[in-house]
């Protein structure tokens, strides 16, 4: 029984993919904007305040990362396997690249007043038909699921820079709370 | 206030006394003498009250000009409920704030330094480490159980820097609508500034920029979208303009404030010092609807030219507007510090409290400037309240002295029988303090928002109040040059008189030069 509901469950490696091209899009995110605050930061910070706030950010890109990496997990583990558990690696990469895109988007569109629900809707259904179509796509051509997945291996090489940062910066944030 | 001469149950029965026995009423008579002769000192000389020390109540409203009231000469009566309140208390005619936004303004006037030495010069910044435990509070907390609240999350951070020294410190959201922060978790609790940089200021920023986070910020931020959405439909018909709102702390009530401010004070227990900060009337201008269209008389306040550092840059129309919009709420919030007052009144507090209702800083509709965030000096930005009514006050005081928000700490320090605190670097202030003439003395009012808070500050403005002018050095690479005003002939300052420099004001000149090189920028060579 055990053993078949964890069969649900894509695999491991395939996970792991995954993981590095949710790092790379919410770490590159964080680290953009940080630098976009930096020259403020540096008027009133010095450098130990400076790497504080890096850490806590860093933290909870990790924290962020391993959310929206469960997420997608769930998914494959709750959709049929030929939807979505099945080419996991290249399916997870694809709707996390569609969705940084969408968010960023909706980061420059949303502002001080909440958007209509047909609008809402407009960009919900857009993304699934887009990422629906991107699916369908790489499963047919399979040049472009290897060129998928080649880009998502490259990326997924950042994890082993990343995740010691994160280590650390982990353990700075743990120090200045206790 | 209960001194507990009468007893009322009488020691020998164990029952309720109907009558004042012979022996208690001479007791009684005994005693009128000497609190007269102590309440006589204490108006006369200044001196400290005696045990047990009346209650600290500061009120501080956000973004606040004297420059709107009609005590201080305003066309429109915008605060009568304030005005009763002003015929119990000292009135001061020329109070300034030590800078034009929340973090210097209110830095200043909890610590009673000036900015250049606390250096919480940029938005949600706090004062330099060596001042974290020079504040009002640790002022106070020998003789005072303390008490602090701020609705503005910027000044929050300079109320959690104080800590140490707060007996009870108020989450900054409780009365907002449905406002939630994250730095001030009990999670972060030890790490609430830096924690407070992290999430509020760039991992979920308030609809203003890109958010840190890429996935969750824009579901945060549909969220809170959604949430003040539905407070604005809820609230639509009472607030016709929309809901006023605090930075990162969403919507809130005027209504619910006050009640909140009331809640605040039927909490405290003497003798307390509490620091009580609302966000009205800080912008947006957002009263209830029966006090918009409040003043429609065809008021025109006179045209100025844009300032060459203006970043508004709003026409001279959309001025009055706004101008207008701004007299609006403050009638509107007029009437709940009606309330309080009601209730203060009610409960005893003006007879065992000092009351002191003040703001961090002004606000201005002129030069193309709406608002304070602006590094213009002008007087109706800088020029605040400042009414101090002292337990059992019945007559009003003016005092046409000039004072500064620096001068807060000392002075209540002193009222409360506490020792001058050594780090301060204001005044005890004319009328309830020893000093009844501080004519003489210099206020000055500084920005720094683009600076670099560490060593010689790069771009900056100040100004210096003293006799009748009010001069003002700016220092940007756009901008920079003295300008000089006679506030006496020309309340508007619309007159440039440096120029022409009248001969005394050469000591002004000569002052403000002298404490640019020694506290702002050593380098400075000036042109003019």
């Amino acid at each position: 029984m055990m053993k078949k509901l964890f069969g649900r469950f894509p695999a491991r490696n395939e996970i792991s993919m995954v993981f590095g091209v949710v790092v790379f899009a919410v770490y590159a995110w964080s680290i953009k904007m940080y630098f976009y605050e930096f020259p403020a930061f540096i008027l009133m910070y010095g450098v130990w305040e400076l790497f504080s706030i890096f850490a806590y950010m860093m933290t909870f890109a990790l924290v962020e990362s391993v959310l929206v990496t469960s997420l997608l997990v769930l998914l494959g583990f709750l959709l049929p396997a030929g939807w979505y558990r099945e080419g996991f690696s290249y399916k997870g990469s694809l709707t996390i690249a569609l969705a940084a895109g969408f968010s960023i988007y909706l980061q420059k569109t949303l502002t001080m007043d909440f958007p209509s629900y047909r609008y809402l809707l407009t960009v919900v259904v857009t993304y699934l038909l887009v990422l629906t179509s991107m699916i369908y796509a790489a499963s047919r051509f399979e040049h472009l699921r290897k060129l998928i997945l080649f880009l998502a291996d490259r990326i997924s090489i950042i994890l082993y820079l990343y995740l010691p940062i994160n280590f650390i910066s982990l353990l700075v944030v743990i120090f200045r709370i206790l | 206030m209960r001194y507990g001469l009468i007893h009322p149950i009488s020691k020998r029965t164990g029952k309720p006394r109907e009558q004042i026995s012979r022996r208690d009423f001479l007791k009684t008579f005994s005693v009128i003498p000497v609190a007269a002769i102590g309440r006589f000192l204490q108006n006369s000389t200044g001196t400290p009250f005696q045990l047990p020390p009346p209650n600290v109540i500061v009120l501080v409203f956000d973004a606040w000009s004297a420059n709107h009231l009609r005590m201080h000469g305003y066309q429109r009566d915008t605060m009568p409920n304030l005005e009763k309140f002003a015929d119990r208390a000292t009135v001061y005619h020329r109070h300034y704030s030590s800078a034009p936004f929340t973090t210097p303004g209110t830095a200043s006037l909890i610590s009673g330094l000036h900015p250049w030495t606390h250096r919480a010069l940029l938005l949600g910044g706090i004062m330099r480490a060596k001042h974290s435990d020079h504040n009002l509070f640790s002022a106070l907390s020998s003789t005072h159980s303390t008490l602090a609240y701020t609705q503005n999350i910027n000044a929050d951070q300079l109320i959690f820097q104080a800590e140490k020294a707060i007996g009870r410190h108020i989450p900054t959201e409780s009365l907002n609508l449905k406002g939630s922060v994250l730095y001030n978790k009990s999670f972060f609790r030890k790490d609430s500034h830096i924690a407070f940089e992290s999430f509020e200021d760039y991992i979920f920023q308030d609809g203003i920029g890109d958010d840190g986070s890429l996935f969750f910020g824009p579901l945060v931020r549909l969220g809170n979208l959604r949430e003040d959405l539905l407070e604005q439909i809820q609230y639509s018909r009472e607030y016709p303009r929309g809901l006023p709102r605090a930075e990162m702390l969403g919507y809130y009530r005027i209504e619910q404030v006050a009640d909140g401010v009331i809640d605040i004070l039927k909490s405290i227990q003497t003798p307390t010092a509490a620091y009580v900060y609302v966000y009205p009337p800080h912008g947006p201008y957002n009263p209830p609807g029966e006090f918009v269209g409040n003043f429609n008389d065809g008021f025109k306040s006179p045209e100025k030219p844009i300032h060459p550092l203006s970043v508004g840059h709003e026409s001279y129309r959309d001025l009055l507007k706004k101008r207008k919009k701004y007299d609006e709420l403050l009638s509107g919030w007029d009437a709940e510090v009606g309330r309080i007052f009601t209730f203060m009144k009610e409960a005893g507090l003006f007879e065992n409290s000092i009351v002191v209702v003040t703001s961090d800083h002004g606000e201005m509709f002129e030069r193309g400037e709406v608002g304070h965030f602006t590094p213009l000096l002008y007087d109706p930005v800088v020029h605040i309240p400042l009414l101090i009514s002292m337990p059992g006050q019945t007559e009003r005081r003016d005092v046409r002295s000039l004072t500064s928000s620096i001068d807060l700490v000392p002075t209540l320090a002193h009222l409360t029988g506490n020792s001058r605190p050594d780090w301060v670097e204001g005044r005890i202030l004319p009328g309830i303090g020893s000093n009844d003439n501080l004519d003489e003395s210099s206020v000055y009012t500084m920005d720094a928002q683009k600076s670099a808070v560490f060593g010689d500050l790069s771009q900056f403005s100040i100004s210096l109040r003293k006799y009748n002018y009010h001069l003002i050095y700016y220092h940007y690479p756009q901008y920079t040059g003295f300008e000089l005003y006679d506030l006496n002939e020309d309340p508007e300052e619309m007159q440039d008189l440096f120029p022409i420099m009248p001969t005394d004001a050469r000591e002004l000149l000569d002052e403000l030069k002298q404490q640019i090189l020694k506290k702002l920028n050593s380098k400075v060579t000036f042109r003019n």
